[in-house]
């Protein structure tokens, strides 16, 4: 496998969220808003990398039957690191997050790639391996965290959480326009005349913020991949059956070929 | 024996090295932190009392031997806004930190729960539905909401709230 494919199976191919349902926990309870499911991702991406080159680091050193705690070690040390600096550094994310980020040591993801790559490969391999999966999961998280806010809000923030970029929040995307094209439509109906003064959020589900909306938006997002690939597979498979259709055909025809030619031969 | 003490050693150095790392970060990081956590206390100050965010408070705290940390909040006439009392209740669940906002004229401003491990749905609905109702009643009377779903982070609530009227009126009620 070469470097660039080891870096990018984690995005679509080897998905943690979307094919293997690894991280499961934080995917549902941390991806309320766009912006807490890019925070809760980029804490994965350092712990991940940073623990996938310590483990590899170390593969050759640290003895079989110690082999699980050891790695729980290094990555609980990643995780208190990661904490600590959060709190320092991006206070109101740590409040949101709460609890969910002790509970990064106990991702299986990470514990996962630990164990199934990082102790078998070298450390540059594993460092991409750690960074592709953990920008790969950030990506999920930030599609669930981005179709659950718009859902649930109609808009999309960014600066309540995260402090980089922006003195203060932002909206980044919006469908009140909606509200005002609805409304402008409306009134272009003849002796129709009417003044709305809402915003998205009035008419938004509020539901999808909450732990039921997170297992809808998976659901929903997962059978839209789903049905992508069966698609795909599906047109794989045709295109394979009109192949062998079609090497069948030249085959006959050779067949036929050869046999006019010996009957005339023999004529 | 020689595989035994390889494997106490690899771990004792994994052990140190973690150690290190976290005692470095949190040296590192430990001034940010508590500055970060006291403008969050003082957040929760100026919410109890209903003060804008630009509102330049002063607080003298002290811990009193009950457990109750007594916060008298002062303007910038020196004339004294209210007393914060913050405790942390222990029950079956978990802690849970609670403060609450006293005037000087006795009236219970606001209630919140600043941190907490009980069920988070428990304190949601204690917060949605419980707390306000405790705000501008009498700190000489005070009616607890006795029909609640989430009895043991109520009760910590009740708790707190009784502890803290309890010193107020022994000590500050005739101010």
């Amino acid at each position: 496998m070469s470097k660039k494919e080891n870096f990018l199976k984690g995005f679509f191919k080897e998905n943690p969220i979307f094919v293997f349902l690894l991280g499961m926990c934080p995917a549902l309870a941390t991806t309320s808003t766009f912006e807490t499911a890019l925070g809760m991702g980029i804490l994965v991406v350092f712990v991940l990398t940073m623990s996938n080159i310590v483990v590899s680091l170390l593969r050759n050193l640290i003895p079989n039957d110690v082999r699980t705690p050891s790695y729980i070690v290094v990555i609980a040390t990643f995780v208190t690191i990661v904490g600590m600096l959060t709190e320092w550094k991006a206070y109101a994310l740590y409040e949101a997050l709460g609890v969910f980020i002790p509970l990064i040591v106990v991702n299986c993801l990470i514990l996962g790639r630990a164990e199934s790559f990082a102790s078998k490969n070298k450390v540059v391999d594993s460092a991409i391996d750690g960074l592709g999966m953990g920008l790969g999961f950030t990506f999920a998280l930030v599609v669930i965290g981005f179709v659950r806010e718009l859902l649930s809000t109609g808009s999309i923030m960014y600066g309540n959480y995260l402090p980089f970029f922006v003195d203060k929040p932002i909206y980044l995307f919006t469908f009140d326009w909606l509200i005002d094209g609805v409304v402008y439509l409306i009134n272009l109906i003849p002796n129709i005349s009417i003044l709305v003064n809402g915003s998205i959020e009035d008419v938004a589900i509020p539901m999808f913020a909450l732990p039921a909306g997170a297992f809808i938006a998976l659901g929903l997002i997962l059978s839209f991949i789903q049905s992508k690939q069966v698609k795909k597979a599906e047109k794989l498979e045709a295109e394979r059956k009109a192949l062998i259709a079609e090497k069948r055909r030249i085959a006959l025809e050779k067949k036929k070929a050869a046999a006019l030619k010996k009957v005339g031969e023999s004529a | 024996m020689g595989s035994k003490f390889k494997t106490a050693l690899v771990l004792l150095v994994i052990g140190a090295i973690s150690g290190f790392l976290i005692w470095g970060t949190n040296e590192l990081s430990k001034d940010g932190i508590l500055e970060n956590r006291e403008i969050r206390e003082q957040g929760y100050y100026k919410e109890l009392f209903n003060l804008d965010d630009d509102f330049v408070i002063t607080f003298t705290k002290e811990i009193l031997e009950s457990g109750l940390e007594e916060v008298e909040l002062v303007d910038a006439n020196s004339d004294v806004i209210g007393y914060i009392y913050k405790m942390t209740d222990t029950n079956a669940y978990g802690d849970i930190v609670i403060l609450v906002g006293i005037d000087t004229n006795g009236v219970i401003k606001n209630v919140i729960i600043s941190s907490s491990t009980n069920t988070p749905t428990y304190v949601k609905a204690v917060k949605d539905d419980n707390l306000a109702g405790l705000t501008n009643q009498n700190a000489n009377d005070v009616d607890y909401d006795d029909v609640t779903s989430a009895t043991f982070t109520y009760g910590s609530v009740k708790k707190v709230v009784d502890a803290s009227v309890e010193y107020y009126l022994l000590n500050r009620g005739d101010e």
